[in-house]
Formats: C-alpha cells, sequence, structure tokens
C-alpha cells in the first residue's frame, strides 16, 4: 500500500516492528522494497510525495563551493520515484578493471567485489529496467570494419536505452497491492538514533511530515537509499549522539565525491569516402563509443574513459538542401561567425565532435559537508566541494590526443582538438556551463563508498555501515569508483545483490 | 585522403582555396610533437600525420 503521511494526524508506526525500513523511494529504494523476500515486514519511506513539489524539492537546496557544478536542487528529484524521473536511460555495467586499484593514483583502494559479483544480476537488471536483450545494437559497419578490427588500444563499446524507465509509473500499481511493502510518502528521515548502550546498532529512526506529525520508527534493519548526496547528508546531519554523525569514525562520510567528467574535447572532419557511401553514416557515429583497453589505462597512467563520436550532420543524409546549406554558412570563417552570433552558440562546421566522459580520481577533499544554513526541518544544508584532479585533466586529454591519433592512423578523419586542452593546467582550464560544456552527468557517487576497512570507507562489501549492526547504504553513494559508465544500472544490480544478503541474514 | 586535407585545411584557414600558404605560416607557432615516433604533429590544434603537413608544404 502507498498511504499519504501528510493526511494522518496520528502515528501510523506505533506499535508496529518493521523487518526492514528503506529510507527513500527512488531506483535503489523501490528495486529493494520489491525484491526483498515476501515474508519480510518492509517499510518505504519517501521524504518526497507522488509528484514533484516545491515543498520537498526545497530540501535539496545547497552550496557549490568547488568546481562548477549543477544547482542541487536541480540535479536530483525529490519525489516518489526519485532521480528516475528524470533520468535519460543510458546503461551499461562497469568494466571489470573498475574494481580494481590504480597503483598510481592516489586514496585509490579497489572495491572490495568484483565484476563477477554483480553478474548473476545482469539479466534481472535488464528487466527492471526494461533494456533491450544485452547483445549489441550495432555490430559493425562499413565505417569501422576495416580500421577499428586492427585497434590495439581502444575497443568499440555499446550502451544500451531503457525508455526510460520512470520507477513512480511502473512500480507504483505493485506497491500499492503489496501485502509485504508499506510505503509511506512524505516522510522524512530527520535523525537516526543509536541504542543507548554501546551505539552499534540503530534503535530508532524519526520521521516527519510537512505539517507538524514526528513519528519513531522502528525495525530490525535500516536501509539509507537518498541518493548520493543525501545519503551523506542524513548521516552527518544525525549528530545528536555522535558528534560526527553516525557511521563517521574516521571521518569519511561525505568525502571522495566523484562525477563523470563530460565535456566535448574536439572536432573532426571525415574522409570525403566516408561522408559520401555510408548512407546511415549519423547512425553509425552517434552509436560510436569508444573505450581504452586496460593495457593502455596503465600504459598512460590514465583513469578509465569513453569517447563518443557525435555527428553535425543531419540524420537524413539525402537531404542535399541541408547539405548544401551548411556547405555555403560554413565556406568561410566570417560567415560562420555571423551565423554563430544570430544563432547564439557556434556552428559547428566539422562533421561532428568528440565527447569524453571519464572517472575520477578518489579525492577527500571533494567532498560534501554540512552548512550553517537549515532547512524547514532545522537540518543542515549541504557545501558541495567538488574537485578536479590533475589525473582527471590528464584523462581527458591523453583521451582526445589518442583518438586523435587513431583517426589519422586510420585516415578515418582528422580531428582539431579544443584549445583549452592543449594548454598545460589542470582544473583551471576546464571550460564551464557558459562554454555549453555539460561539466558533469548529474552522477553523485562515493560519498559514502565501498571498503575494506572503516579507516578507508563507510561501507563493507555487503554495503552494512562499518560499526553499526543493522544499517545498510543503497545506491552510488557506496561505489569505491565510478567508472565510465551511467551509474543506474550497477546500482540496480548491487541493489538485487543487497536484497539478496538481507534476505539471508533476516 | 586528398579530401579530407582539402576540408581541415579550409578549416584552418577560413574555407578558402588559397589555404596551403597559410597553414605552413602555421607551423612555426603552433608545432607541436604529440607522438614519441614523431609520426604525428599538432597543427593549430588538428593533430595531423607529417606526411599531411609535407604535402601541403609542397603546394604552398
Amino acid at each position: 500500500m502507498i498511504v499519504d503521511l501528510n493526511e494522518l494526524k496520528a502515528d501510523p508506526f506505533k506499535s508496529q516492528d518493521f523487518d526492514v525500513c528503506i529510507c527513500g523511494a527512488g531506483v535503489a529504494g523501490i528495486t529493494l522494497a520489491r525484491k526483498l523476500p515476501r515474508h519480510l515486514k518492509v517499510l518505504l519511506l519517501e521524504g518526497g510525495g507522488g509528484d514533484y513539489s516545491l515543498e520537498s524539492q526545497d530540501m535539496y537546496q545547497g552550496r557549490n563551493v568547488g568546481h562548477e557544478y549543477f544547482d542541487l536542487e536541480i540535479t536530483r528529484l525529490r519525489f516518489f520515484g526519485g532521480t528516475s524521473n528524470h533520468w535519460t536511460g543510458m546503461c551499461r555495467y562497469m568494466d571489470s578493471y573498475d574494481f580494481d586499484p590504480m597503483t598510481y593514483v592516489p586514496h585509490s583502494i579497489g572495491w572490495p567485489i568484483s565484476k563477477s559479483d554483480l553478474d548473476p544480476y545482469l539479466e534481472e537488471t535488464v528487466e527492471i529496467l526494461d533494456l533491450p536483450e544485452l547483445t549489441p545494437r550495432f555490430s559493425g559497419g562499413k565505417l569501422w570494419d576495416e580500421s577499428f578490427l586492427k585497434l590495439n588500444d581502444f575497443e568499440r563499446i555499446d550502451f544500451w536505452w531503457s525508455p526510460p524507465t520512470r520507477f513512480s509509473e511502473k512500480y507504483k500499481s505493485e506497491l500499492e497491492d503489496s501485502d509485504n511493502v508499506f510505503c509511506y510518502l512524505n516522510s522524512n528521515v530527520v535523525d537516526i538514533i543509536l541504542d543507548e548502550g554501546n551505539g552499534s546498532s540503530v534503535s530508532t529512526i524519526s520521521v516527519k511530515n510537512y505539517v507538524g506529525l514526528e513519528c519513531a520508527v522502528k525495525a530490525r534493519t535500516y536501509v539509507l537509499a537518498a541518493g548520493g548526496i543525501e545519503n551523506a547528508r542524513m548521516l552527518l546531519n544525525s549528530n545528536s549522539q555522535l558528534h560526527n554523525g553516525v557511521g563517521n569514525g574516521f571521518d569519511n562520510v561525505g568525502r571522495y565525491f566523484s562525477e563523470h567528467l563530460h565535456f566535448k574535447v574536439g572536432e573532426f572532419f571525415l574522409e570525403d569516402s566516408y561522408v559520401g557511401s555510408i548512407k546511415d553514416l549519423p547512425t553509425e557515429l552517434s552509436r560510436t563509443f569508444l573505450s581504452p583497453k586496460l593495457d593502455f589505462i596503465n600504459r598512460n597512467k590514465c583513469l578509465n574513459f569513453s569517447t563518443r563520436v557525435v555527428p553535425s550532420f543531419p540524420d537524413d543524409m539525402d537531404d542535399t538542401f541541408k547539405q548544401k546549406m551548411r556547405q555555403v554558412l560554413c565556406f568561410s570563417e566570417s560567415i560562420e561567425r555571423a551565423v554563430s552570433d544570430v544563432k547564439g552558440s557556434p556552428l559547428l562546421c566539422s562533421d561532428g565532435f568528440l565527447k569524453v566522459t571519464t572517472d575520477q580520481a578518489p579525492n577527500p577533499l571533494s567532498r560534501i559537508t554540512l552548512n550553517d544554513q537549515l532547512d524547514s526541518f532545522g537540518l543542515n544544508r549541504v557545501d558541495l566541494n567538488w574537485k578536479i584532479s590533475d589525473v582527471d585533466v590528464h584523462t581527458l586529454r591523453v583521451a582526445a590526443l589518442e583518438t586523435a591519433k587513431m583517426f589519422a592512423e586510420h585516415d578515418i578523419g582528422r580531428v582539431r582538438i579544443n584549445e583549452w586542452l592543449l594548454s598545460k593546467g589542470g582544473e583551471e582550464l576546464l571550460p564551464g556551463f557558459d562554454d555549453l560544456e555539460e561539466v558533469g552527468g548529474h552522477h553523485h557517487m562515493c560519498t559514502t563508498r565501498m571498503a575494506s576497512s572503516a579507516k578507508d570507507g563507510v561501507v563493507d562489501k555487503n554495503q552494512k555501515v562499518f560499526g553499526v549492526d543493522n544499517l545498510y547504504i543503497a545506491g552510488c553513494s557506496v561505489f569505491s569508483s565510478g567508472g565510465h559508465a551511467n551509474p543506474t544500472f550497477t546500482i540496480t544490480q548491487m541493489t538485487l545483490r543487497l536484497s539478496d544478503y538481507l534476505g539471508e541474514i533476516l | 585522403m586528398k579530401i579530407t586535407r582539402r576540408k581541415f585545411i579550409a578549416a584552418v584557414a577560413g574555407g578558402v582555396a588559397m589555404f596551403a600558404g597559410r597553414i605552413c605560416l602555421a607551423l612555426p607557432v603552433n608545432y607541436n610533437d604529440v607522438s614519441n615516433s614523431g609520426e604525428y604533429i599538432l597543427v593549430d590544434g588538428w593533430v595531423l600525420k607529417k606526411s599531411d603537413v609535407s604535402d601541403v608544404e609542397g603546394k604552398g
């Protein structure tokens, strides 16, 4: 059933004991609630309502005090279904070497699990996210056949596109009809209370609606599934018993915030035989993602990344009018500049551009902290101090240069690398939103990272918070590193694994 | 690669036909070897094969 806590006058949780209390009804929270064994009594708490509301979304306000980033109240959504409500749907699993430590990157600890621990959940994840079968959508083509088969350093990889699945729409009726999952909307977690003995387990959590009702929830096990920023914020704000918050004995909560850098690194011209002879060239190009092999990554001491080849010509290559217009407008620099001024954005006269998405090096200074501003529940809002390390910028540079060399080597075309990337320097070189860059992927990762020991992270290999027996965390805040792939697929795999684990121990 | 070469030269020089001299002039200003083997060079941001440029110089 789904109930709106705003409509209740009395505490509905009084004298109720749940087996599992899940805080957050996004991809991770809904998946966990659905997949836990049916004999378990599950409480699913959502801070927002059934739809977007300013009242709920306001809780996400915070300050960016580091590298330029999206406003924190728009980069995520706070209502039933969570950020799946504006998800674009790109999916890919992580590479096996994303789980390994990188010896040349400080603070890189690797994951205490491996890809093989998540592989058993691949098919179920495909079903949950409504993905087409996991066969490549594009298996070759005239453009890449000859040249790419010779490649040693890169491989062409595939992503899959979800419709995208809106969890609020797809799974609402199932949760309404469920006899073991009790979902409460407008139920905000305001405190995590530890037992008064040695503080090694959660005794209750405090929940408030928006009209003054405060409740205490008791469960055998608690799971935070509120997103990469809010999971850390909840732990840090639960500081009534421990000054540093819950699970923060080693001051790791909120640290290592990682994103996927998204930057256009250059433009390219194709060799004319490609442009003229491949009818579905735009499709072939737009489905092309290149990713480095492990040997290349180690040799270049860079991070994992993918390069996307984005065509700039029209989808319909037979549209000669558009083609001719483009040729005319791009004929001279002065015309190009004049058109760009009128258009308000650069006119791309090349055949396309290269867009690189990279992993980020773990950086303890890249972090979420509480600031002195309070939300309407009196909880401290967050500061995001996003840091970009030199190795992150180095990775963008390596990706651009090596892809460009590959284009030249195989006479695919020629690449012009963006000027900022050819200058010496680090984070300060990166263009921002004003330069029409995406900068990041709205992926908030690693703030409660998984580690082998409490000194290196916040949760163990089973996503249990170190030092707290019955508190778990789901979502990409537990990633030890981000890889280059969009995180939703991995979040879902890991949540299914967590569901199996909790099902075994409860 | 003749046609592609025309394209990138056009981009560097602004889309006009008299481009060869300009790209030669550009070389000393912004010329970097971008590979250990010396196979590739950087001209105004373009990653080119050395053979691309020698052809252009000849025409210029």
